[in-house]
């Protein structure tokens, strides 16, 4: 079993992390795992399937939505979500109870994702950075959101394939007068 | 609505109830903006935001657009955003440093004390120049500053500050003192808003009937993780206690139940187990206890949440929180939410801070925007049918008067009827 990443290494910043063709040469194969990755775990959140996403994410994983514009670490600022798969298990139970009125009716929400950019990880083995940009369109009470911005995704290579070792995304509204934002981006 | 005089309005608010039009009406409203929101004391920012000289955030006085700035001599001004020329802001951002604010459309331009300095082809103006740079930037005429807190008056106060604010002084007190070094505004806040009238923000910050309710899932949440679902909400004979201050002002106080958070199986409600949600929790917590002790870690975690302040019309401080409302119309409210940290606390301290944040509040949090939703769904309600009366008095026949404070039961509505007893006396519509 691969060791969970290290706290230290650095958050992926899809707007610092661009490089030209033939700068990160990887096998073809891996480009495809990651888009097949991406669109699965956006057909479970767009599904409500919460409970299976967490059979994506590994066990040390860290979901992190910034307040902040181009923000590079959760520690010391106030974030919009910063959970780790206790936080989002929390998360998830807590639609579940019934009681959490923010998502009673729950969100219905739908997503399209492209502009797919990976490369290998510098700093650690048998991981691989993933850029993308999503387009977002949530309902509630018959009110309609849309939101954009960027997902970076740090995966890791494990026993059944890539999983999703760290996810920031990156609003481009975060730091915007927001509505309910109670569903797992 | 029928029409009301400009002087005065029928009685819209009695002792036992309200009139649901003071949270649908758009002409009340506008009287709301005229006399309450430039009629009384109302926060506009922190020292904390403009320590030093050219520092400023532009934020709003009820709907209008204001720069809250720091000279170069140390004066704090509060401007309206609004270049005397053709009506254009002067300032685009949220906050920074700057000498001077230019309006770009004809190049009028202010130093950071409102003053006029220059104006481009200024021969056109002729020997009326002078009268301008006289003007300069319109201002708030009352601004004053009471621990760390500043306030803006825009008509003529009745009271000075530090008069306003003594009612509810040992909290801010408290407050201020609960971190080394005074407590410091975490930029960026939350800013996050609802489909309501600004006064439901106002009544829920002070309104302990609600937690054990609409914060049902949070309370599960904590009870999966610590095995208890103790809170100190749980029933009307608990140790909470709500009070009316002088001027509007109100208070949920939960000292009593800190106290008893770490014995009382039925009421406690331990921020420690707060703090340990967040991502490594316990391992910043084991090293916060072997950098201070543990006694000392689980106070310095604990002893900021222990009331939630309503200062009338706009602030609040829920527990290491503060809030601030800005009513954009009568059904639309908006929000900012800072966390505060130490200015010398102890690093993880401050972390742990946010995360308690993080985890209740803003647009994604596990117990704010529930309460959104149920504003939502009051301005949707509240129209429907004949009834025009709101009930207020619960617990009104069971409240205790000390002096001029009004206590009541944790669940009781003793804190909105201070509330719009002020709302009332600012409004002139006085039963």
């Amino acid at each position: 079993m691969t060791p969970p990443t290290p706290a230290t290494i650095s958050w992926p910043l899809a707007s610092r992390d661009i490089w030209l063709p033939g700068e990160h040469p990887q096998p073809p194969e891996q480009r495809r795992e990651v888009e097949e990755l991406l669109a699965i775990e956006a057909a479970l959140l767009d599904a409500g399937e919460t409970r299976r996403w967490l059979e994506l994410l590994t066990d040390d994983v860290l979901y992190w939505v910034p307040l902040a514009w181009n923000a590079t670490s959760p520690a010391e600022q106030l974030n919009l979500v910063y959970d780790d798969r206790q936080l989002l298990s929390d998360r998830i139970y807590r639609i579940e109870t019934g009681d959490a009125y923010s998502q009673d009716p729950p969100s219905r929400v739908t997503r399209l994702i492209t502009n797919i950019r990976c490369r290998p990880s510098e700093e650690l083995a048998d991981h691989v950075i993933a850029h993308s940009v999503f387009c977002l369109t949530e309902t509630r009470h018959e009110r309609v959101g849309t939101y954009t911005g960027r997902y970076s995704h740090l995966l890791r290579r494990e026993e059944h394939g890539l999983r999703i070792a760290r996810k920031r995304v990156d609003l481009t509204v975060s730091d915007h007068v927001l509505p309910n934002l109670t569903f797992i981006l | 609505m029928a029409r009301r005089s400009s002087e005065t309005l029928s009685p819209l608010v009695e002792q036992d109830h309200v009139s649901r039009e003071i949270y649908t009406d758009a002409r009340l409203f506008q009287l709301e903006m005229e006399r309450i929101f430039r009629n009384t004391w109302v926060y506009v920012g922190h020292e904390s935001q403009v320590r030093h000289p050219g520092d400023y955030v532009t934020t709003s006085l009820g709907t209008a657009p204001v720069i809250l700035a720091r000279d170069e001599d140390g004066e704090l001004h509060l401007l309206y955003n609004r270049c005397i020329h053709r009506g254009a802001t002067v300032c685009q951002d949220r906050r920074g440093n700057a000498n001077f604010f230019r309006c770009h459309y004809h190049g009028w331009t202010y130093r950071n004390n409102g003053s006029l300095t220059g104006v481009p082809f200024p021969r056109g103006y002729g020997d009326r120049i002078e009268e301008l740079k006289s003007q300069g930037l319109e201002r708030v005429p009352h601004l004053g500053s009471h621990r760390g807190f500043i306030f803006a008056h825009a008509g003529e106060p009745a009271r000075s500050l530090s008069d306003h604010l003594e009612p509810a002084d040992s909290y801010l007190e408290r407050f201020t003192d609960s971190v080394p070094g005074g407590v410091q505004l975490a930029e960026p806040p939350y800013r996050y808003s609802y489909e309501g009238n600004w006064k439901y923000q106002l009544e829920n910050a002070v309104d302990g009937y609600h937690p054990a309710l609409v914060h049902r899932s949070f309370m599960k949440v904590m009870g999966q993780r610590t095995g208890s679902e103790r809170n100190p909400y749980k029933s009307e004979e608990g140790p909470v206690r709500v009070k009316a201050l002088p001027h509007g002002h109100a208070v949920l106080d939960l000292m009593k139940a800190r106290t008893m958070s770490a014995r009382d199986e039925d009421y406690g409600d331990s921020y420690l187990e707060r703090a340990r949600m967040a991502p490594g929790g316990d391992a910043l917590i084991r090293e916060l206890q072997e950098s201070l002790g543990e006694e000392e870690a689980a106070r310095a975690l604990e002893n900021v949440n222990d009331f939630n302040l309503a200062i009338f019309p706009n602030l609040m401080i829920i527990q290491s929180q503060i809030r601030v409302l800005y009513p954009v119309s009568p059904s639309r409210t908006e929000l900012q939410a800072w966390a505060t940290v130490g200015e010398q606390a102890h690093p993880l301290v401050n972390q742990l801070r946010l995360r308690m944040q993080e985890v209740f509040n803003g647009p994604a949090g596990f117990g704010s925007p529930d309460d959104l939703e149920m504003f939502d769904r009051c301005q949707v309600g509240l129209t429907a049918g004949d009834v025009a009366r709101v009930p207020l008095w619960r617990g009104l026949d069971r409240e205790e008067v000390e002096d001029d404070v009004t206590i009541g039961r944790g669940s009781d509505e003793t804190p909105l009827r201070g509330q719009y007893k002020e709302w009332a006396h600012l409004m002139g519509s006085e039963s």
